[in-house]
């Protein structure tokens, strides 16, 4: 799926004073893209800029375009919402698994929330998918931190998205785990034909992309 | 910035939570410190009004007449001693029917009659005027006069000038009792009152011998204080043998009218100790949440080399500055109260908040509210203290780590300072320590019980091959997050079950009590006499025959003396100790106290044996065997004997020895004529006696004209229409019940506290898999609607626990307490559960819109991202 920002700018007060975290901020990744890294320091807006694309929260000025749909062509927030849940995933670096729950069941749940037929078909496939078809059952505690990432990816890629994005996914792992778990989830969007936006500070890893940004000033360069 | 300017600074700044916990003290704290300005304005009140209220320095009394020969042994201290008496009155007072001689429908009450001098009362006041307003004085009043009381005034419907009966003999009503400072606050008399002259009441056959009336001289000293005290040793030397006869300082006859204020107050005292541990756990909660977001400060202050201990007074001071707050919102409050339960308790006639030691209330509050709360959070603040000062800037994880308890042991100190206040509210080391020892034993088995039954259902769950969360995905969410959150889970069941329970178990114990007092039932008496002296039986047997009705129960009645108990002396010394506990009050008045004996070969329909055999046959002399006795079950245990125990009675003078054969059980709501002890007959027959009796079925009709014939033929017996003494103490009751039921529904709401606290800490610990929720999708309204199920579970857990505990409490105070079953008012008990259910419901939604879970999707990624 193509995303295309136009002019986003987005910010916030501190104290009295607007702080601009993104300014006039334009990009497009076209359709056929698998990975698209977005580079940047801490505090550099990333965490804004992620919330910002996947529609969590909304820009202060400028316009996103998802595939041929431009956000502001939804007639109200509910359309919208519904567009983002089923179009828009976020796999985050502290994995968050819901603690009470097993591992297929954490797969399971965003499917039972959004309704999908076939949800523990789903889970159960994608938990197999990620390598852990003997872990199903074992709460986030008793995994590995390289196992809860990977219950994180096959949640949000049984949800079956169009654009996937994913902070620092190997940020809390091990070089050589992370390292792994990154070719797999390469292997997974390209085996499903998705996009997926990384946004981290590894440049090693944002070199991987096919096509590469960094956020600077509030704004987004491209590097490739 | 001062440490101190920090701290409000914190506190203003976290309004939100600062104002909750400050909420939570001072409900918890509210019913104590009313209760303490209840019990000690009380206590100033009576001990300011000692000598009003006894109308003298000392009064002598004697429940029958005082013989020529007891006055000359008292003339004898009087000159002995040296004691100089500066004035004396002498007063009898006797309970008999008043009826109207001149009216076709003539109402008839049993009154209190009191037979004064023109002195009456020493101390004091008695104010009387006539319809005019025309003050009217004792020696204004003639032999053939008496004065009213108001309430007997309004209930005979009488008026001055007119003639009311009494003892066979017609008296004028002169006047009416305006204010009275010897029976005023008598909130829990049966009967009315009127004066008379103590010659015309003497006059009467209501003082012939078994009658029931009491003597009482009392006298006015030059020098009350020494001469009191003199008075008193010399009297217990000089009457030791026969406590029949009693005197009675000031403050002895305020303890007397002090004690029933006194029980209601202590036993509400420990409720207030439960509204007190309620509010404690709710603000343990709160505070929890309020330290996770000072978590900086102190990871700050930690850096800057601060120790540990001035931390914990950093920290702690916070939690200072909240129950200084809450304690002068208490007393505030409770004087808000106090007018509203002046008027709900009938004590207009006196003014608690005039006499009550502000310092004193203040203090204690202060003091509990500031102890209490800092021991109960004192094993949480560890948690806080022995982070490292790189795991303190860990915030965003670090709060949800910290786990709400802590080890056991450091609530050690907490456990030993409320087991301090519940002897100290309970007034009693026995009600204090029984109290103590149920709660925490029923709460620690309780909350076993309940973790067993979670991780039970948790294996079931999380074991099973069928993976629930396919089919039922919110019950399930709510069931795991049940299981993983155990603490929180089983102290909100815990505490809605306490504050539910209390009110399930008022309720069921107070309708069970207005059930069994229902004149409606089977057997109920219509009407009870006493008094009816042996040569009018035939006469009393006619009366009932004459208006076709039947003799229910008729049974003499002796007085009599445990003197010993297997050999040992029964009665024991009075002490004059500054301090008694109510044990040592009650011991003392209950072993030197005369006893109510009857004989009879059969049981009651109210009576049952426990244990033992009841002897049907009349006892015969052989020398070999005594004669047999039966105990009533909890006078047997209280005077510490059991089966073939040998009791000595002293009746009037004469010795009896009797074993126990057995032991009953008594349903005293029978209103039968019931006995503590049971002689097998032809023991004690020849002794002198009186009777009591009962009439059962009776038509209003039917119940007048009995009571006006035996009135006419019979004046010295008293008659009391079951009825009208139902209804007042249903009256009592029901405003027994009102106290109780006002703080029942206090600890309600400190649990509905403990669980809007639960809910926010638990919103707060898991705002990230809220957040998570929201960001795949999950609606607002599916949002609340989860977590109303997980809570739904709860209370649904909570109510149903409630209410089989309150069933088993009132099964088991209904049979050791009343001797009675308890019934079960289930269906009753529905709406109460539906109102606990919709209310706690409407808490948890409110709470739960309220909160910020739903700012995570408008304010971004923020708490989910590490930027």
């Amino acid at each position: 799926m193509r995303l295309i920002a136009k002019d986003i700018n987005k910010s916030f007060m501190q104290g009295e004073n607007p702080l601009e975290v993104l300014k006039n901020l334009s990009f497009e990744i076209e359709g056929g893209t698998n990975v698209a890294s977005i580079i940047g320091k801490s505090g550099s807006g990333k965490s804004t800029l992620l919330s910002v694309l996947s529609g969590i929260m909304s820009p202060d000025k400028g316009e996103l375009v998802f595939g041929d749909r431009a956000k502001s062509s939804f007639s109200s927030d509910q359309e919208f919402e519904n567009f983002r849940k089923n179009n828009l995933g976020i796999i985050f670096q502290q994995f968050h698994l819901i603690e009470s729950l097993n591992a297929l069941e954490n797969v399971l749940l965003p499917l039972k929330i959004l309704k999908k037929d076939d949800a523990l078909k789903t889970a159960n496939k994608w938990m197999d998918q990620v390598g852990l078809s003997e872990r199903k059952k074992h709460l986030p505690y008793q995994l590995s931190g390289g196992e809860q990432q990977r219950v994180a990816i096959a949640r949000t890629m049984a949800m079956n998205l169009n654009i996937i994005f994913a902070d620092e996914p190997t940020g809390n792992l091990d070089e050589e785990t992370g390292g792994q778990l990154i070719d797999d989830l390469f292997k997974l969007v390209k085996n499903e034909n998705k996009l997926l936006i990384l946004v981290t500070h590894d440049k090693d890893l944002a070199s991987r992309a096919n096509k590469r940004f960094s956020l600077e000033q509030g704004q987004l360069k491209v590097l490739q | 910035m001062s440490y101190f300017r920090l701290i409000l600074r914190n506190l203003f700044y976290y309004k939100f939570y600062s104002l909750l916990i400050l909420t939570a003290l001072s409900l918890g704290f509210l019913s104590q410190s009313v209760l303490l300005v209840f019990k000690d304005g009380i206590s100033k009140h009576l001990d300011k009004n000692a000598k009003r209220l006894l109308g003298a320095d000392l009064n002598i009394s004697a429940r029958r007449g005082i013989t020529e020969e007891e006055r000359n042994k008292i003339q004898n201290i009087f000159d002995s001693k040296e004691i100089k008496v500066s004035d004396k009155s002498e007063t009898v007072e006797l309970y008999s029917m008043v009826s109207l001689p001149n009216k076709v429908k003539q109402p008839i009450k049993l009154s209190l009659i009191i037979g004064v001098q023109n002195s009456y009362p020493l101390y004091g006041k008695v104010q009387m005027s006539d319809t005019n307003k025309n003050e009217i004085r004792f020696s204004d009043l003639q032999a053939n006069e008496v004065i009213v009381s108001k309430d007997l005034f309004e209930q005979l419907q009488i008026k001055v000038g007119e003639s009311l009966n009494f003892g066979g003999k017609d008296f004028k009503v002169r006047g009416v009792v305006q204010d009275d400072s010897t029976v005023s606050w008598r909130g829990f008399s049966l009967a009315p009152y009127l004066y008379v002259k103590i010659d015309a009441l003497k006059g009467t056959p209501l003082l012939q011998f078994g009658s029931t009336y009491w003597t009482g001289l009392n006298y006015l000293f030059e020098e009350p204080t020494i001469s009191t005290e003199v008075f008193a040793t010399a009297f217990h030397e000089s009457f030791f043998n026969d406590p029949s006869i009693k005197v009675k300082k000031p403050k002895e006859s305020s303890q007397q009218l002090g004690r029933v204020f006194g029980y209601i107050g202590d036993y509400l005292g420990l409720l207030a100790l439960l509204c007190i541990f309620l509010s404690l756990i709710g603000a343990n909660y709160l505070f929890q949440n309020f330290l996770n977001l000072i978590l900086k400060q102190v990871a700050l202050i930690k850096s800057y080399g601060l120790s540990g201990i001035k931390i914990y007074a950093f920290l702690v001071s916070h939690l200072i500055v909240l129950g200084v707050a809450s304690s002068l919102l208490c007393i505030g409050l409770s004087w808000g109260i106090f007018p509203f339960i002046n008027s709900q308790f009938n004590l207009e006639g006196l003014n608690i908040l005039q006499e009550v030691n502000l310092n004193y209330v203040f203090l204690l509050t202060l003091s509990s509210s500031l102890l209490l709360p800092i021991l109960f959070t004192l094993p949480v603040l560890k948690n806080y203290l022995k982070f490292e000062i790189y795991d303190l800037f860990n915030f965003e994880h670090l709060a949800s780590r910290i786990s709400v308890g802590g080890k056991s042991l450091n609530y050690l100190p907490f456990i030993i300072i409320f087991y301090f206040l519940c002897v100290f509210n309970a007034n009693s080391i026995k009600v204090g320590t029984i109290f103590f020892c149920t709660f925490f034993a029923s709460f620690l088995l309780l909350y076993f019980f309940f973790l067993a039954l979670l991780k039970f259902a948790e294996n079931k769950i999380t074991n099973s091959n069928k993976i629930y969360l396919d089919q039922y995905p919110f019950l399930m969410m709510g069931l795991k997050n049940l299981f993983t959150y155990k603490n929180s889970t089983i102290l909100s069941i815990l505490s809605l079950s306490l504050g539910a329970l209390i009110i399930f178990l008022v309720y069921q114990i107070e309708v069970s009590l207005l059930t069994e007092v229902n004149p409606e039932v089977k057997n109920k008496p219509s009407l009870f006499l006493f008094d009816i002296q042996e040569e009018q039986i035939d006469q009393y047997k006619k009366i009932i025959q004459k208006n076709n009705q039947e003799i229910q129960y008729l049974d003499p009645m002796i007085r009599g003396r445990i003197t010993h108990l297997n050999d040992e002396v029964f009665q024991v010394e009075k002490e004059d100790k500054a301090f008694k506990t109510r044990e040592e009050q009650s011991a003392e008045r209950f072993r030197n106290r005369a006893v109510n004996l009857t004989y009879s070969t059969k049981l009651k329909t109210s009576e049952k044996i426990v244990s033992g055999e009841f002897i049907h046959e009349e006892f015969i002399d052989d020398g070999e065997r005594l004669a047999a006795v039966s105990l009533e079950r909890r006078y047997a245990r209280r005077i510490g004997a059991g089966i073939d125990d040998i009791l000595t009675f002293d009746i009037l003078g004469v010795e009896i020895k009797a074993q126990v054969t057995s032991i009953r059980s008594i349903n005293w709501s029978s209103f039968h004529p019931n006995f503590f002890i049971v002689f097998q007959p032809n023991v004690i027959n020849l002794a002198p006696k009186t009777y009591l009796s009962t009439v059962a079925n009776l038509e209003q009709k039917d119940l007048t004209e009995i009571q006006l014939n035996i009135q006419n033929k019979m004046p010295n017996v008293s008659m009391i229409s079951v009825n009208e003494l139902i209804k007042k103490l249903t009256k009592n009751l029901q405003m027994m019940a009102l106290a109780i039921k006002s703080l029942a529904w206090m600890c309600f709401i400190c649990s509905l506290f403990v669980l809007l606290s639960i809910l926010l800490n638990s919103l707060e610990t898991r705002k990230y898999t809220l957040g998570l929720l929201r960001v795949y999708g999950l609606s607002r309204g599916k949002l609340i609607y989860m977590i109303w199920i997980e809570f739904l579970i709860l209370l649904s857990l909570a109510l149903v626990s409630a209410y089989a505990l309150s069933t088993v409490v009132a099964q088991l105070l209904g049979y050791f307490l009343f001797d009675s079953v308890v019934t079960a008012v289930f269906l009753d008990t529905l709406g109460i559960m539906f109102l606990i259910l919709v209310i706690s419901q409407l808490i948890i939604i409110t709470g739960t819109v309220f909160s910020k879970i739903f700012s995570i999707p408008k304010g971004g990624l923020g708490d989910l991202l590490i930027d």
